[in-house]
């Protein structure tokens, strides 16, 4: 039976696969890639100093 | 029907506030998302908005908001020496007066830059952390090679089991030779050309000392040292040169992998911003659509969030000058950054005195960290607070501001700007973002 949600944040859902659970955005990065991007931003200043200049490591 | 009033309203039950001053709705490729400013991440909403998702909601931010931190450095961790006030070009909008910072021919020496990077090395030693920056500017810094030569021989000597070292140089490339590219590759610079844009666009203001356009010799040699060490094209945002999704595409025409856009805040005019926020729009999906089909390059202005996005780390400063980042002035007087030099009443301290440097740090810190989102009533509601960090000091003090303040047309823009960076975020499928991230950050693939 496809009964239509009508009101909620997402509509013509079918109610038996809708979800109540909100979903953080993944960046796709393990643990491991994290630790590894954050390493090397850190050692390259990417984001940190001079950004009216724009450097960027 | 979307609920959106819901989010509009401000609040959606007792139980579940989700106030405009702390979050960002959105819609983006038919899903809901919620951006929350203590947590500063993103959550795709339930598909079902009743009582339960909406606490689950809730409980979810709480978790997240616990892994954000404060991204203020502990210490000094990046200088920009100003090598010299010379300069070949005359642009028209230069901050620093053709470079000279109204005093015509000064030069750093070698003592000075010594004595810069000695107080760097201990600022960084003693603060346990692992890693120093020396940033070469000027004037055109290329004007002062022989200097830049000594001056990394030097650093990298009194390094070998202190701090990693990183070089950065902004330069107008009318003088980056292959010998030049080749040491700068060998000793790892990251190397930022000023250009902006097409001939055209470029030579409207970056001409030079005889009053003519200098695109040519500049692409030449841009051409020639991108084949041997990868360059970030630096374009400014002029009221005659708006277009940038025109600049990022010749900027990859030229063969950039990274492109950075900064703003003529001294010059740009209130409808300028509002154009600049509409060219923003078009870039982030031309970005999304080249990402997408598997063109990947960085442009900076985005990175810069997405990192922030995936480390959760809240600024106090947008760009951190005072703090982790000094300029150091030809005769070794500091500022907060070069812009600042030689301006009245500006003067942050003397390489002469480490012990200044780390007190007038240690309290300007002290002074941001207070209460960074309450600085006026303008950041208070502003969902984007911590992602900001509050506007350019420089661009303030220029508009007869103080630091705590705000011009509303550039906060228009940073807003409309983190709008589209987090839509973008968002939308851009996690496989697309992983080779994103490892790719800008030379990690490979994996």
């Amino acid at each position: 039976m496809n009964r239509k949600i009508e009101q909620g944040f997402s509509s013509g859902l079918d109610r038996d696969r809708a979800t109540e659970t909100p979903i953080p955005v993944d960046s796709g990065l393990s643990d491991d890639q994290r630790r590894r991007v954050k390493s090397e931003v850190d050692i390259t200043g990417k984001c940190c100093e001079g950004g009216s200049e724009g450097w960027t490591g | 029907m979307v609920n959106k009033n819901l989010f509009e309203k401000g609040t959606i039950s007792s139980s579940a506030p989700f106030p405009q001053d702390r979050f960002f709705y959105f819609q983006a490729d038919g899903y809901n998302y919620l951006f929350g400013r203590d947590s500063l991440s993103v959550v795709r909403l339930p598909d079902i908005a009743n009582k339960k998702s909406l606490e689950n909601v809730s409980k979810l931010f709480s978790k997240l908001e616990k892994e954000s931190e404060y991204a203020d450095r502990p210490s000094l961790r990046t200088i920009a020496l100003n090598l010299t006030n010379n300069c070949n070009f005359s642009c028209r909008y230069c901050f620093a007066n053709n470079g000279n910072y109204g005093k015509p021919g000064l030069v750093m020496s070698f003592a000075t830059a010594k004595k810069a990077i000695n107080l760097l090395f201990a600022e960084v030693e003693r603060s346990n952390s692992s890693r120093a920056a020396i940033a070469f500017f000027g004037g055109e810094p290329l004007l002062a090679w022989e200097m830049i030569k000594k001056v990394v021989k030097y650093a990298k000597n009194k390094a070998p089991n202190g701090p990693n070292v990183k070089f950065l140089i902004t330069t107008n490339a009318s003088m980056l030779t292959k010998e030049r590219a080749f040491f700068m590759k060998e000793n790892k610079f990251s190397v930022m050309v000023s250009i902006d844009g097409d001939k055209q666009a470029n030579d409207l203001n970056r001409v030079d000392k005889k009053n003519q356009g200098t695109y040519d010799g500049v692409a030449k040699n841009i051409s020639l040292a991108n084949r041997i060490i990868p360059l970030t094209l630096r374009a400014t945002i002029t009221n005659n040169n708006l277009d940038l999704v025109k600049i990022t595409r010749h900027f990859l025409g030229l063969g950039a992998k990274m492109i950075t856009l900064g703003l003529d805040n001294n010059n740009l005019e209130s409808h300028s911003y509002k154009k600049i926020a509409e060219f923003y729009n078009d870039l982030s999906e031309m970005y999304y659509h080249d990402l997408c089909s598997g063109y990947f390059y960085e442009i900076t202005n985005f990175s810069q969030i997405f990192f922030q996005l995936l480390f959760k780390e809240k600024k106090i400063s947008h760009c951190n000058a005072g703090l982790s980042y000094l300029g150091v002035a030809a005769d070794g007087s500091m500022y907060k950054c070069p812009r600042f030099t030689d301006m009245e009443g500006h003067q942050f301290a003397n390489i002469k005195d480490g012990k200044e440097v780390r007190n007038k740090i240690a309290s300007f810190r002290q002074e941001l960290r207070k209460d960074a989102r309450f600085r006026n009533s303008h950041c208070r509601r502003c969902p984007f607070v911590f992602l900001c960090g509050g506007l350019c000091h420089y661009d303030l003090l220029q508009k007869g501001k103080n630091i705590y303040q705000v011009i509303p047309e550039q906060c228009e823009l940073r807003k409309r700007i983190y709008e589209d960076v987090i839509k973008l975020y968002s939308r851009l499928p996690k496989d697309i973002k992983r080779k994103l991230f490892l790719t800008i950050t030379d990690l490979g693939d994996n």
